[in-house]
């Protein structure tokens, strides 16, 4: 099941935070779907360490698409939407 | 664009590497307040007085040049996915030269010994070439090929630049050979210091850190499309003015480049007002400060206003301001971030972690920001005239310097406290 967490008005280092926390809710079949503004590089090895993988999509100037999954699981379908 | 590379925690370098630079960088600025404090309005009659050039160097080099080095190390990864091959060895090297050798090369200005200025080429030209390799490096591993990548590039070259006139003109002072050249060359020093590699870095580090730290809309895309290059193309064209003898290329080519920094001041204070969280803090105090400043600058500029009035507002205005007031979100970010990681790495959800906003106070900040704002209130009534105020604007200066010094240990101090409670054996 997909949850969707939109962290594109946030200030540093809240959309981290809410990622993590977010994440700690996640059921083994979920994945995240996260909405940013910029592309959050420093996220990428948390993810790693804590045994998930991702896929980031650019969706407009200021726009990210990032889902999260566990790496022990299929990765998800990506929603449809705009691509650049 | 599909993306599955980034940046592991491996990759991150240790926090040591920024704050040696962070920690150490308000001190040279409080031996720039206390020679005002001491000397008084001599430091202000002339540019060309040695105590000027010496305060100019402490300002430029020792301040700006090493926390924009500091600041790189750590943003590359964040901003770009680019780490710094070998950081700690590089950065330490550099550390090891730079703080010495700006040292020497200040003394050596304040002194008129030109062979101590020759002395000090040796450990300042190293580690500026050790960083531009370094940096170079990382940049060509970027997992971003971004903006922010050609600006750092763009600004690279600049400081290349800047570094190569001034060590000519140390060089030919030492060899008195060319002296009747020297204004121009200096001009020319100053203009890619300043503007090729200081400017560039502002536009380009905070046409990324405006949106990212305060929630704005991004700075127009022609902007940061067009404005490194039209800025870089105008410096060399300024340069080819200066070689060619052209004053009317020379003079078109500063100002195209002052037309960039004031366009990107305007955009900036348009964007911060229309952040999506209308929160006012330290960083934004120092940022309006420094667009001020800056828009300040350039009308002085215009007016043909002394060299010593465009130096107060473009090194006390906005090269000290503007790094101060971004350093008040990085370094609570890199402490938040490097205790987050760690805390992951051992697995002690006990211990908290605490929140980026405590790492220092606004109430420290805003004490930081009133005493530089007062400073720089005094220096410029000193320069219209008001000679018994440059004292009282150095003790300002000094104190501002050492707030300054003191919350950025304060920062690094907490986090090393619960860095040890996280290491402790459960």
């Amino acid at each position: 099941m997909e949850h969707v967490l939109d962290v594109s008005d946030l200030e540093p280092p809240e959309p981290l935070e809410r990622i993590l926390d977010a994440l700690d809710q996640l059921g083994a079949e979920d994945w995240l779907h996260v909405r940013h503004r910029r592309e959050p590089f420093p996220l990428y090895g948390f993810l790693q360490r804590l045994g998930y993988a991702w896929k980031t999509e650019r969706t407009g100037e200021a726009a990210f698409d990032i889902l999260i999954w566990p790496v022990t699981s299929r990765p998800p379908v990506p929603p449809a939407g705009p691509s650049c | 664009m599909l993306n599955t590379a980034g940046l592991s925690l491996e990759q991150a370098p240790p926090i040591g590497v920024p704050f040696v630079f962070f920690l150490s960088a308000p001190w040279f600025a409080v031996v720039a307040g206390l020679m005002l404090a001491w000397l008084g309005p001599d430091i202000l009659l002339t540019r060309w007085a040695p105590s000027s050039l010496a305060a100019a160097h402490l300002l430029g080099l020792g301040f700006l040049g090493l926390i924009t080095i500091g600041a790189l190390f750590q943003l590359l990864p964040v901003l770009a996915g680019a780490a710094v091959p070998r950081a700690v060895g590089v950065s330490r090297t550099a550390y090891g030269l730079l703080v010495p050798g700006i040292a020497m090369l200040v003394a050596g200005f304040w002194t008129s010994s030109t062979g101590l200025q020759l002395v000090a080429l040796a450990p300042v030209g190293s580690g500026v070439l050790i960083l531009v390799i370094a940096l170079g490096l990382a940049l060509r591993r970027a997992s971003a090929a971004s903006e922010i990548v050609r600006v750092i590039e763009l600004a690279i070259g600049g400081l290349l630049l800047a570094a190569g006139l001034g060590a000519t003109i140390v060089l030919a002072l030492n060899a008195r050979v060319g002296l009747m050249l020297l204004p121009a060359w200096v001009d020319l020093h100053l203009s890619w210091a300043l503007l090729g590699w200081a400017g560039l870095l502002l536009v380009g580090i905070g046409t990324q850190l405006v949106p990212l730290f305060h929630v704005t809309p991004p700075y127009p895309a022609w902007f940061r499309g067009a404005a490194p290059t039209v800025l870089f193309v105008a410096l060399l064209g300024a340069t080819a003015g200066h070689i060619g003898d052209d004053a009317r290329l020379r003079v078109l080519g500063v100002a195209a480049a002052l037309a960039v920094l004031a366009t990107f001041a305007v955009l900036t204070l348009q964007l911060q007002a229309a952040r999506r969280r209308p929160v006012w803090d330290p960083t934004l105090s120092f940022w309006w400060l420094g667009m001020a400043c800056l828009l300040g600058a350039v009308a002085a500029w215009l007016a043909d206003a002394p060299g010593t009035t465009l130096g107060v507002l473009v090194l006390a205005g906005v090269a000290v301001a503007v790094p101060s007031g971004v350093l008040y979100k990085v370094a609570p970010f890199l402490a938040w971030f490097h205790l987050q990681a760690e805390q992951m790495a051992q697995g002690r959800w006990d211990v908290a972690v605490p929140h980026m906003k405590s790492f220092v106070g606004d109430r420290a900040a805003h004490a930081h920001f009133a005493l530089h704002a007062a400073a720089l209130l005094l220096l410029l009534a000193a320069l219209a005239g008001w000679d018994a105020v440059a004292r009282p604007a150095g003790v300002l200066f000094t104190a501002a310097s050492v707030v300054q010094g003191v919350n950025l240990l304060r920062v690094y101090l907490r986090f090393r406290a619960v860095r040890r409670l996280l290491a402790r054996p459960v």
